[in-house]
């Protein structure tokens, strides 16, 4: 008898254990939900545009805004979150067939420019203009473009080909995260 | 009954180590559970980028000693030595150079220091590098494209002042046929 005693206590002990880690372990962190950035303020050059998702169109091809709404730029998401380290690439047109789009004057964009991406989450990063590119379709640097740190804007410029119907080059301006700091007039 | 009484605390004791040990083992397997904390950025990229990856690591200091420690990755990377941070005196960092063609996936980085504490983060390849160049741009705005009408296709003007000459022409032409 002592010795069923001795078991059946033994397990309670064992058994109130288990149910201690169960609760521990059981009390997981929820998953956040996904930050995306959402819009982008570019005010040197007067531009304030909402931001879509752009993803992967079949073969290593970057989704496009539509041309239907020529005042939306597009984050590449598949590309660093803006804030989070890495690489962000935003891509919006600089003109549709008939008028100028959402990243008409991009190319006049100077080295120390502010721009200001603001995040599903309400935070809002800065950045400052580092360089602006102008570049050969068939010299598109990837590597540059989707690698590295900061914001790339990325639009088309240069000479339009009439026969393929595109522009010859890409227009990139290389952009790095200022870190908050305080408030500087510009 | 002082004997009973004492056998149930004792059970109860030996139950609650027995648990404890058991799950004391079970521990290392349970998610989450490391020693240090290991950073990594970015933590998510695309393979085919050329991406490095800074890791970083709070291993524990003892008093003087340089501590290091090594990162690695199975597939994502070679080893990587970690250094005594130049910005942050408290945690060892190093840059991984990615593997060429990576899967896109998750990928653990595990972290072992000297003094043999470990953590671990992971690594996402959410995609390979879009290699085509983005196409953003209808033309509407470059120069030389003047007439933004398709070629060959009549405006409005031009079919309205025909019409009207056709139509002039005929009405002069019946009258003429009538008398």
């Amino acid at each position: 008898m002592a010795k069923r005693e001795w078991t059946r206590i033994a397990a309670a002990g064992l058994v109130t254990a288990a149910v201690l880690y169960a609760i521990g372990s059981g009390r997981g962190e929820p998953e956040p939900p996904a930050v995306t950035p959402t819009a982008i303020d570019i005010p040197a050059l007067e531009i304030k545009a909402p931001l879509i998702r752009l993803g992967l169109v079949g073969d290593g091809e970057v989704e496009l805004p539509p041309y239907s709404k020529p005042k939306v730029a597009g984050w590449f998401e598949l590309s660093a979150v803006p804030g989070d380290g890495g690489a962000s690439v935003v891509i919006g047109h600089v003109d549709t067939k008939t008028a100028p789009a959402v990243f008409y004057r991009l190319k006049d964009l100077r080295k120390g420019a502010v721009i200001r991406v603001s995040r599903s989450d309400g935070k809002t990063v800065a950045y400052r203009v580092d360089s602006v590119e102008r570049v050969h379709k068939d010299r598109f640097p990837a590597k540059k473009v989707y690698g590295g740190e900061g914001l790339r804007l990325v639009t088309c410029g240069g000479a339009f080909d009439q026969a393929k119907g595109e522009y010859e080059e890409n227009l990139i301006v290389y952009a790095a995260a200022t870190a908050p700091r305080k408030r500087t007039t510009l | 009954m002082k004997r009973a009484r004492q056998r149930f605390a004792t059970g109860l004791v030996v139950g609650l180590i027995a648990g404890v040990s058991l799950l004391g083992l079970a521990a290392p397997a349970a998610a989450g559970s490391q020693e240090i904390k290991v950073t990594l950025t970015p933590a998510k990229t695309l393979s085919g980028a050329g991406q490095d990856i800074k890791i970083t690591a709070e291993c524990p200091k003892t008093g003087d000693t340089q501590v290091r420690a090594l990162a690695t990755s199975s597939l994502a990377f070679e080893p990587v030595n970690l250094e005594p941070d130049a910005e942050n005196p408290l945690v060892v960092s190093g840059v991984a150079e990615l593997s060429k063609n990576l899967v896109p996936g998750t990928y653990t980085v595990n972290v072992t220091c000297e003094s043999n504490h470990t953590g671990e983060a992971e690594l996402e390849i959410l995609g390979t590098v879009p290699t085509k160049a983005p196409k953003a741009g209808g033309g509407g705005t470059a120069a030389g494209v003047a007439d933004n009408d398709d070629e060959g296709a009549p405006t409005l003007g031009v079919v309205l002042v025909a019409g009207l000459l056709v139509g002039a022409a005929v009405f002069l032409l019946r009258r003429r046929g009538l008398r």
